[in-house]
């Protein structure tokens, strides 16, 4: 048995949103607003009973069908969705039984980025981009913006590390007649340790890897503890692969970065060889976050774009379409002004 | 009987060689070196030699380098190198201590343009330079034009002058080459900018920012194994000025240039 939640105002009963500018549950119709320790406190005695929307039913493994607490009518979503809104009255809802044992989140970063300044980040990131088509934003702005609560695996470890390596100083002077050349040979060794702490690598099969990569990094100081509360407002997903399968990925970007490390850790010589580098990792520890992303997917010449807004730090990543027109008019405009330069400094350097 | 014949073959050959030389420079006519143009084979009319005259001492006046026209119907036998070579050391001509000129010799006989170049005119005029003031003076002599010849020996010795042995460019290579320096500039201002384009999705961001602390080192050996010095000859660096290659003339001293037939 699926349950939804639907947050309710104390005060008048509608649905209550969480408001990432003020880190508050605000009510839109009786302008109330609510802290987190004011919602557990008085909304739980308001909470609609959940079974009231009991009959669900499933469809395949695909799809889920729920009952609206607020509305009574069906909310369609894939098995990953966790938070959502009703199509019919646009309620928020949060389907609380998915949250149970292995797939409740511990902590989350709540969003601090409302979606007006989700739509901001994106003016200000598609301006001084000479080669994007220029009709681009405004149908960006048009296009379909989701703030949504993306699954993290975050990995905390400690590495153990050993380098050999060669190093080499090489001096040289010279005389009238020779130069000389003189090459110093060392074998370095390194070994140390070093600790980690979460680093993040996305839950969500989705979701392209590269793009949530160049998300990083969010501010882990405003993580919290998770509650359901926070989800309200915003769409939200469980993770569909699995720590051990996502580990893969995080330790290719741990062993690079604990060779290049290690390799830094030899200094004044010349060139540095490695010839071998060796890590084990330590005490490992894994936790389900969820971190909060805009995502804007636009339709553009019949392409997709997805764009990504860290909803934190208000980092935009993803990739753009390119205008044909607009790069050859740049280069037609850069080639005459060059032409120019170039023909100028011929001349007044007495080569014309 | 053997060091007889040695002495006496290198006699020979010696005598030989001041032959060929009193030769030469008895077939090259005695001239006043004031006079700069010799027309020997009468190509120009008074007022040309005059209006050429005036010219090479301009020329001479803006850069210290010794100039002459000769135009001859008759070489002796001579290369026109040679010819061109003696004319300038026998005659006196050159400014200064090594003899700073140049000339241009029109060979009426073997039908050849010769410039002969000494001193700071070797190093102002590169082979390239002689080239292509060998390009515009053939292009009036094929025409019959000595006098436009003349003109063009001179002013093309002026541009080049001017730029101290560095190239002056014609109009069209002027165009040419600002044009091929915009396309270089373009493309790589838009190389540039197309990257910076495709920048919106960077790569990942390092792991540095996760890293808790410093790296804590347990183990710092740093061990000397060998050292090794090689040693390498300096090239001697070569001094002649803006590749210019020059040969001997009979009186032994270096001229450059060059010549074509028309």
């Amino acid at each position: 048995m699926d349950d939804v939640v639907s947050y309710k105002c104390p005060n008048c009963a509608s649905s209550l949103r969480f408001d990432a500018a003020t880190n508050r549950w605000a009510c839109e119709y009786c302008q109330s607003s609510f802290s987190l320790a004011e919602m557990q406190g008085k909304t739980e005695e308001r909470q609609e009973p959940l079974q009231s929307a009991g009959a669900s039913q499933r469809f395949g493994a695909e799809a889920t069908v729920f009952h609206c607490p607020n509305c009574g009518g069906s909310i369609i979503t894939d098995n990953q969705t966790t938070a959502s809104f009703c199509a019919y009255c646009h309620s928020p809802s949060v389907i609380a039984s998915r949250f149970v044992d292995e797939y409740r989140p511990a902590r989350l970063i709540p969003f601090q980025l409302s979606r007006q300044q989700a739509l901001e980040s994106l003016r200000s990131f598609c301006k001084n981009k000479p080669f994007l088509p220029p009709d681009f934003r405004g149908i960006a702005e048009r296009g379909e913006i989701t703030g949504l609560y993306v699954p993290f695996w975050v990995f905390d470890c400690d590495v153990d590390a050993q380098m050999q390596g060669e190093a080499k100083n090489i001096s040289s002077w010279s005389d009238s007649k020779y130069r000389y050349t003189k090459t110093d040979t060392y074998r370095v060794e390194r070994a140390g340790s070093m600790s980690f702490a979460e680093i993040p690598a996305d839950g969500s099969e989705k979701l392209d890897d590269e793009l949530m990569q160049a998300l990083e990094p969010f501010d882990y100081s405003k993580m919290v503890d998770f509650t359901m509360e926070y989800l309200s407002g915003f769409f939200a997903h469980s993770y569909d692969v699995d720590a051990d399968s996502v580990s893969a990925q995080v330790f290719s970007r741990l062993d690079s970065f604990v060779a290049s490390t290690m390799r830094d850790q030899v200094q004044g010589y010349s060139s540095v060889q490695v010839s071998k580098c060796t890590s084990e990792r330590r005490n490992l520890r894994v936790q389900y976050v969820l971190l909060p992303v805009w995502l804007l997917m636009t339709q553009y010449n019949g392409k997709s774009y997805l764009l990504a807004l860290n909803g934190q730090t208000g980092k935009m990543v993803g990739r753009l379409p390119t205008s044909g027109k607009r790069m050859l008019a740049w280069s037609g405009g850069i080639f005459a002004v060059s032409s120019l330069v170039v023909a100028l400094i011929a001349k007044l350097g007495g080569w014309a | 009987m053997m060091r007889k014949s040695k002495s006496f073959l290198a006699l020979l050959a010696l005598l030989i060689l001041a032959l060929c030389s009193v030769q030469s420079v008895l077939a090259i006519p005695e001239a006043d070196p004031s006079q700069k143009v010799y027309d020997y084979a009468a190509l120009f009319s008074a007022s040309e030699q005059q209006e050429l005259y005036r010219q090479v001492c301009q020329f001479i006046d803006a850069y210290q380098l010794d100039m002459a026209i000769v135009t001859i119907d008759d070489d002796e036998g001579m290369s026109s190198m040679a010819y061109a070579d003696d004319f300038f050391d026998y005659n006196g001509f050159g400014i200064g201590e090594d003899y700073d000129g140049l000339l241009l010799l029109l060979n009426m006989d073997y039908r050849e343009i010769w410039i002969s170049t000494c001193g700071l005119g070797i190093d102002y005029f590169s082979d390239a330079a002689i080239e292509r003031m060998l390009d515009s003076i053939y292009e009036e002599m094929v025409d019959g034009d000595y006098f436009g010849a003349g003109r063009v020996f001179i002013s093309e010795a002026s541009r080049w002058a001017a730029g101290q042995g560095s190239y002056r460019l014609a109009v069209e290579e002027w165009l040419g080459i600002s044009l091929l320096g915009g396309a270089i500039a373009t493309l790589i201002i838009i190389g540039v900018m197309y990257l910076m384009h495709r920048q919106s999705l960077p790569a990942a961001a390092s792991l540095q920012h996760y890293l808790v602390g410093a790296v804590t080192l347990t183990h710092q050996v740093d061990t000397f194994m060998h050292t090794h010095t090689s040693r390498t000859a300096i090239p001697k660096s070569n001094s002649s000025g803006g590749g210019s290659s020059t040969h001997r003339s009979s009186s032994g001293r270096s001229h450059g240039g060059g010549g074509r037939r028309f």
